[in-house]
């Protein structure tokens, strides 16, 4: 059925009144994105989903003193970073983005896993799966997410440079591993 | 030129964060040597192949639907705001400890009120089984409220929009619905109430047993309804009156998705459309006022448009911000 299409914020709105079809809306058009984002710190499929799944939770019970939200795409990231923080410390489980898992190539078996099953993996998915998890993370947060350095900053409470740097990696390592679909000219 | 710096404009421009020189920058090393526009050529279209693969959500959803369930039977508490004068706080938290103990024995004995409100959305339905074993069904764009101690001295809901009640039976306590300024009250029977605050008229159709219906503060010009009877509150002249209805259970008919016009106006229509299926409908001159007569059984909107299109030679659209528009000859 098709029906008026709402924006994030009136999704919010339509959740401070109680709407739980509100609520599941708006999992449904980032759930996505939050996985791929807390599984990074997580590097489980189903503690990412408890991440997810407590950050929905929270902006439930909280849904009467919702601040008022011009981006809500990075309210549910930074609630959902807090939430899997919380989860790892809980987990006692690696520390994130420690400076020597940089240049580790990334496991990205779970991902894959969930993605392949549903048969829509596509090539830049397991490119971006092969870069480190930190330059994984900017990456998705950037391209995908439409995120601003100064907002990646923020989120990861990592310096502007960090990200620039970053990104240059990441913008090189896309170059070096995608397939050159053109033939020299 | 170095191939870093290269590699570093690209990455700006490609993320929208470069400035208008560093722009014009990236653009001499294109032109400057073909092995930077090949670079180029290539990570751009790296770039914009789109990943495409969106996950299933339905797992987390699930979750999150049984545990908001769960708590919706729970009081929602209110968050209250607190002197934060620290050393006052001190002062009296020692006295605090003390007497909370003892206060935590009272509180368990008498129990804070709220209300509780359970709300069916346009486009959704929803059922609840309150404490005392009442059945309730919960019609699009309706709300029903009560009072954490429901059930205790009295049982009385305040509705807005319809549902269907089948209540359980009790002959101490009444059970008692109230809508805008129309009271329905029964010992235990199963009826339907239609009280929608857009709407002039209230409704109110008789199952099972006996209930009686009083307009505000008239307790003794109540009439009671008995199985197969209508009743009709006017909200504007404050009338109450009565009708036998032939099939009466056409009126609890929506509990199983049913549809059913009985000669009722295209601006009727309208209002039960957009509330059951969340759309906005804007009906064109002319046809508002035609009759439509017609029963639907779990048929897609599009289906049920098609049927009333059909039937007065009219025709409808979808435009881009999705409302559905019908225009024809009208009636």
């Amino acid at each position: 059925m098709n029906s008026v299409k709402d924006t994030d914020v009136d999704l919010i709105e339509s959740i401070r009144d109680s709407s739980d079809s509100a609520l599941e809306k708006l999992l449904k058009r980032h759930y996505t994105s939050l996985y791929h984002f807390s599984f990074q710190f997580l590097k489980s499929k189903d503690l990412a989903d408890e991440a997810v799944f407590e950050t929905f939770i929270a902006i439930w019970e909280h849904r009467k003193s919702l601040p008022r939200l011009s981006n809500v795409k990075a309210y549910l990231f930074k609630t959902t970073k807090y939430k899997a923080l919380n989860i790892l410390k809980k987990e006692q489980g690696a520390i994130f983005l420690s400076k020597d898992d940089e240049n580790q190539p990334c496991a990205a078996s779970d991902i894959e896993r969930k993605v392949i099953a549903q048969e829509t993996f596509s090539a830049i998915d397991r490119v971006i799966a092969k870069m480190p998890k930190q330059r994984q993370l900017i990456f998705r947060l950037n391209r995908i997410e439409g995120l601003k350095y100064k907002e990646i900053a923020d989120l990861l409470d990592i310096s502007i440079n960090t990200v620039q740097n970053q990104m240059v990696n990441a913008v090189k390592f896309l170059h070096d591993n995608c397939p050159d679909h053109r033939q020299h000219r | 030129m170095q191939e870093e710096e290269f590699w570093t404009l690209l990455s700006l421009y490609l993320s929208k964060e470069a400035s208008l020189e560093q722009n014009e920058r990236l653009t001499q090393y294109l032109e400057a040597d073909e092995k930077y526009r090949h670079y180029f050529d290539k990570t751009i279209e790296a770039w914009n192949t789109k990943p495409s693969s969106v996950l299933d959500h339905s797992d987390v959803a699930g979750r999150i639907r049984s545990a908001i369930d769960k708590s919706e039977s729970t009081p929602i508490y209110e968050i209250e705001t607190r002197n934060t004068n620290r050393i006052a706080y001190r002062l009296v938290a020692a006295l605090l400890l003390l007497v909370s103990i003892g206060f935590l024995i009272w509180s368990s004995l008498s129990v804070k009120i709220k209300t509780i409100e359970v709300t069916a959305d346009r486009g959704q339905y929803k059922e609840l089984i309150m404490s005392d074993g009442t059945k309730v069904w919960l019609n699009a764009g309706s709300h029903l409220r009560y009072k954490t101690d429901f059930g205790k001295q009295a049982r009385l809901v305040d509705l807005s929009g319809e549902a269907f009640f089948d209540v359980s039976r009790n002959e101490q306590i009444p059970f008692i619905i109230k809508t805008d300024s129309l009271y329905t009250q029964v010992l235990g029977t199963s009826f339907n109430v239609k009280a929608y605050p857009t709407e002039k008229i209230h409704h109110v159709s008789v199952l099972e047993g006996s209930v009686k219906i009083y307009a505000q503060d008239e307790m003794s010009k109540a009439i009671h309804l008995s199985p197969g009877e209508r009743g009709r509150y006017d909200k504007v002249t404050n009338r109450l009156s009565k009708e036998m209805v032939e099939d009466i259970s056409n009126d609890t008919a929506w509990r199983k998705g049913i549809l059913i016009f009985d000669n009722i106006t295209l601006e009727e229509v309208k209002t039960i459309l957009e509330r059951k299926f969340n759309v906005k409908i804007i009906l064109e001159e002319g046809v508002s006022r035609c009759l439509i007569k017609g029963r639907f059984e779990e048929s897609a909107l599009p289906a049920i448009l098609n049927m009333i299109c059909t039937s007065l030679d009219a025709k409808y659209t979808v435009d881009q911000q999705k409302t559905i528009h019908i225009a024809g000859p009208g009636c």
